[in-house]
């Protein structure tokens, strides 16, 4: 039975043109604390997502989902992966000529990733989501989706996506089950999980108390939800959302935050973007900066930021005053733009954390009742915009 | 049957269209409409009862075919509107299940009607006496014919652009009230009968005293009956061809047939064109002792004939060489796949291969044609003909370089304005050479075909026999044009080569490991 928590084994043509079986621990993921009614698992469930349970499980959160996932670390496993893909649009001769959507980009998420794309409009974020799904054709270039290349295979790719454009549009003529009903069939469910798993996704989606209501009725944030609910319906290992907190109440994007929070956790791949940059911060477990149709920025949310600034800033605290914290780090070799406040400091310190441990070392020897030491870590929307305005290359 | 049954976009439109209350109206009024036809026809006498079958089948290929095919025309776009067609991109179900969905789908209503409209026909029929096999007939007719127009209208309804959709229905009107001409009952040389799915309200009417309702190709009698099954049937297949070929593809990427499947499809066009001609009616006598073939038609002369056949044909290639061009994009894609090559002189003359082979091939069968059936006099010449079929081959060649080239020009819709260009040259250049016709000699018109190849059809078999050289250096002319056209079609085609090459690609990383990339 295809939503069976049993062991089983799938195979699918892994990236390098292979077969490949990988192996699924239902069980593992039994354990993850997620209710098993509320969340079905993926058909070919990943390495990466059971670590993630076991990590979850056993509440250690140290425990990091990458550090567990030798098959991503060594390139040999990719959810999505996107080799040298270039879209070019027209625009009319009297607007400038050729657009470049996107420009020879080189892109690999992994299996189990929370992956954010991150751009203005314009940027080709949507044009590159819209090509990851087969919607559209890459004027050059070669996309893969589970090892399987997207524009020979469009039909066997996308029963791996489930997608959420960024202007999401219902039958409104249709009840909330009917709907979920449609796309059940069309993603050729199994007729007998067909009525079993709509519910399990109104459930998961919140809206069992819709069921038989109509869809025009629904509010902004419910149709979101039933949108989610469409995308994941024929339970695929790879969601790729465009924008899906646009348009959302404050209340709204906090559920679609946990949510998506649930799905990852699940072990689905996510790939999304968002304006609100805010949201992405909070949840991606790795971004990519776009802009002109190039990607500026690709890695784990930690790396970019720290990357994206040219030194580092500190922030140390003392449990009182009367050190004179200031002016003992002015006379340090290698520190620099020292901000001082009553009992702390912020300061800029070449040099990596050996160099910062050196100096907490001093300080401490100095005598310097320190009680914290922390790095100021600015925001993605600063971050984001200094990297779009050019002021980080 | 059953997995056509469960189709979900069948099911979808079902459950929208056929909700319990809109059924029941439906059928509320279909009743209403039949107790009034019933009460107000003279059921009483055969000729009223058939006349109330022959109404309500009319009725319902009203309803059938305008409503359900004005619901096919709005099936696709309106998706794409509302945004929601992307969504059904992305599932498993495959063009052609998609297609059947929404071909028996988006006109469920308009079914569900025809069938509530049933029992009035059948309650006519049996007063009437008309045969069960006539009945049936003509329901499989209807439904059939139906299907092949749903079928046409959601072709069109798949590579509508925005905002089209008005033009679109009014052009699918026009193409009902055409087809549904009774051609072959003496109106024209084609012996073929009513096409439209109207014809069903006529089987109805036919009684054992009556001629056989009969259709000629290529000088053999066929039932009527069955040229529309057959042409009905090849009608839908070919249509369903190019939408299962496109409908889940990339608009931007849609390629309605292949090449060789455009060829086929425009030769088939072609053969119905020619076998449907009334070939045997010699001048001034009738083919067959009938009074379908008109008396006044009969004798058309071989010339006129070759000449009308000739621009029909010519018509259908250039609708070919239409629907194989290639855009901007597949421009650049083919360039991507196969860099210089794609800029060559073989790409460059694209695609008259094909359009000229159609038009030779399609131009020696009518001139054959004409000499097996029609033995024309001395006023024909046979190596003049042959000259005309090149003619014409050169200047729809001509003239779709033109549209190739343009088509590759950055603007807002290229084929628009080269269209509106091309119509335009053709009015202005016909005004002034209509004006100065008088005033010039045979020969500045004949060089004025260089313009209006048009111009020159109606002489040229006159011509022939004294203006060899003349004519000969018209047709290179031609031919040089469309030359200039495919040079013109090359430099743009090296336009897209140039940057794919020359831009180096940036260095770019695995997700891995933060990356920055350069920004050239």
């Amino acid at each position: 039975m295809k939503y069976s928590n049993a062991d089983r084994a799938s195979t699918y043509k892994g990236p390098r043109g292979r077969d490949e079986t990988v192996r699924q621990d239902r069980r593992a993921l039994g354990l993850c604390g997620i209710s098993q009614a509320a969340l079905i698992l993926p058909a070919e469930i990943s390495r990466k997502s059971r670590c993630a349970a076991i990590a979850k499980r056993s509440s250690d959160l140290a425990l990091s989902i990458d550090s567990c996932d030798p098959l991503a670390e060594d390139g040999a496993q990719f959810m999505i992966k996107l080799e040298q893909v270039t879209k070019q649009y027209d625009l009319p001769s009297e607007k400038g000529g050729e657009l470049v959507a996107a420009d020879r980009l080189d892109l690999d998420i992994a299996d189990g990733e929370l992956f954010g794309l991150i751009g203005p409009n314009g940027a080709g974020k949507t044009t590159t989501l819209k090509m990851v799904c087969g919607l559209q054709v890459p004027t050059a270039g070669r996309i893969t989706v589970k090892g399987i290349d997207v524009q020979l295979e469009p039909e066997e790719a996308q029963r791996n996506i489930g997608y959420l454009a960024d202007f999401f549009s219902l039958y409104d003529e249709l009840k909330v089950w009917e709907y979920l009903d449609y796309f059940a069939r069309a993603y050729k469910m199994e007729p007998h999980t067909i009525a079993p798993r709509v519910d399990q996704v109104l459930r998961l989606m919140n809206l069992e108390t819709k069921r038989d209501a109509h869809i025009h009725g629904l509010s902004r944030g419910m149709k979101q939800r039933l949108g989610i609910g469409r995308a994941i319906i024929h339970d695929p290992p790879l969601l790729v959302l465009d924008e899906p907190a646009a348009g959302l109440d404050p209340k709204a994007r906090v559920e679609l935050k946990v949510l998506l929070k649930d799905l990852h956790a699940a072990g689905k791949t996510i790939f999304i973007t968002s304006h609100i940059l805010s949201d992405l911060e909070e949840i991606c477990t790795n971004i990519a900066i776009m802009e002109k149709g190039r990607l500026l920025r690709i890695g784990r949310l930690g790396e970019v930021m720290r990357e994206g600034k040219s030194v580092r800033r500190y922030r140390v605290r003392l449990a009182q005053s009367g050190f004179g914290l200031a002016m003992w780090l002015a006379g340090r070799v290698g520190v620099t733009g020292v901000v001082s406040e009553p009992a702390s400091a912020n300061f800029v310190l070449d040099g990596g954390d050996a160099a910062l441990a050196e100096l907490v070392k001093d300080l401490v020897a100095a005598g310097a009742p320190v009680c914290e030491v922390q790095e100021v870590v600015e925001s993605l929307e600063r971050l984001y915009s200094r990297i779009s305005s050019g002021e980080v290359m | 049957m059953s997995e056509f049954a469960v189709n979900p976009e069948l099911l979808r439109n079902a459950r929208i269209q056929l909700r319990p209350g809109r059924a029941i109206a439906a059928a509320v009024i279909c009743a209403a409409i039949s107790l009034t036809a019933w009460s107000y026809s003279s059921y009483d006498s055969t000729e009223g009862s058939t006349g109330l079958l022959r109404l309500t089948l009319q009725l319902q290929v009203l309803v059938l075919l305008l409503g359900g095919g004005i619901a096919c025309l709005q099936s696709v776009h309106r998706e794409k509107e509302l945004n929601t067609f992307d969504y059904q991109r992305v599932t498993r179900l495959t063009s052609l299940e998609l297609a059947l969905g929404k071909l028996f789908g988006a006109p469920i209503l308009t079914y569900f009607v025809v069938l509530c409209l049933i029992p009035l026909a059948i309650f006519a029929a049996v007063l009437g006496r008309v045969g069960t096999l006539l009945v049936v007939e003509a329901y499989i007719v209807l439904l059939l014919g139906c299907i092949a127009y749903h079928s046409l209208a959601l072709l069109a309804s798949m590579v509508l652009g925005r905002g089209g959709t008005a033009m679109v229905i009014f052009g699918f009107l026009i193409l009902v009230a055409l087809t549904s001409s009774e051609t072959g009952r003496g109106e024209s040389n084609w012996l073929l009968g009513q096409f439209s799915p109207f014809a069903a309200a006529s089987f109805s009417i036919w009684s054992p005293g009556m001629p056989p309702w009969r259709d000629m190709f290529f000088g053999r009698t066929i039932w009527h009956f069955a040229t529309l099954l057959v042409l009905y049937a090849t009608f839908t297949g070919w249509f369903l061809l190019g939408i299962k070929r496109n409908l889940k593809r990339d608009p931007a990427t849609y390629e309605i047939y292949s090449p060789l499947q455009g060829f086929c499809f425009a030769m088939y066009l072609n053969i119905l064109l020619l076998g449907f001609f009334n070939w045997q009616s010699s001048p001034g006598t009738a083919f067959i002792n009938d009074s379908r073939v008109p008396k006044e038609q009969a004798g058309l002369p071989a010339t006129s004939i070759e000449q009308s056949l000739l621009l029909s044909s010519a018509w259908i290639f250039f609708v070919l060489g239409i629907l194989l061009l290639r855009n901007r994009e597949r421009a650049r894609r083919r360039v991507h796949a196969l860099s210089g090559s794609a800029a060559g002189w073989w790409a460059s003359v694209w695609p008259t291969p094909y359009v000229l082979a159609g038009i030779l091939l399609a131009g020696l069968a009518i001139v054959e044609l004409i000499r097996i059936y029609r033995q024309p006099g001395q006023d024909w010449s046979y190596p003049g003909a042959l000259f005309e079929v090149a003619f014409c081959a050169a200047w729809v060649a001509r003239d779709v370089l033109y549209l190739q080239w343009m088509n590759l020009r950055r603007t807002r819709r290229p084929l628009v304005s080269a269209f509106l260009y091309l119509v335009i040259f053709y009015t202005c250049a016909g005004i002034m050479l209509t004006v100065t016709e008088k005033l010039v000699s045979e020969r500045a018109i004949a060089v004025s075909a260089l313009l209006v190849p048009s111009q020159l059809l109606p002489r040229m078999v006159a011509m022939w026999p004294a203006n060899h050289g003349l004519l000969a250096g018209i047709l290179v002319s031609l031919a040089a044009e469309a030359f200039g056209f495919a040079f013109l079609q090359r430099k743009k085609l090296h336009e897209f080569v140039a940057p794919a090459i020359s831009a180096p690609a940036p260095t770019a990383k695995n997700s891995h490991h933060t990356t920055i990339l350069s920004s050239s």
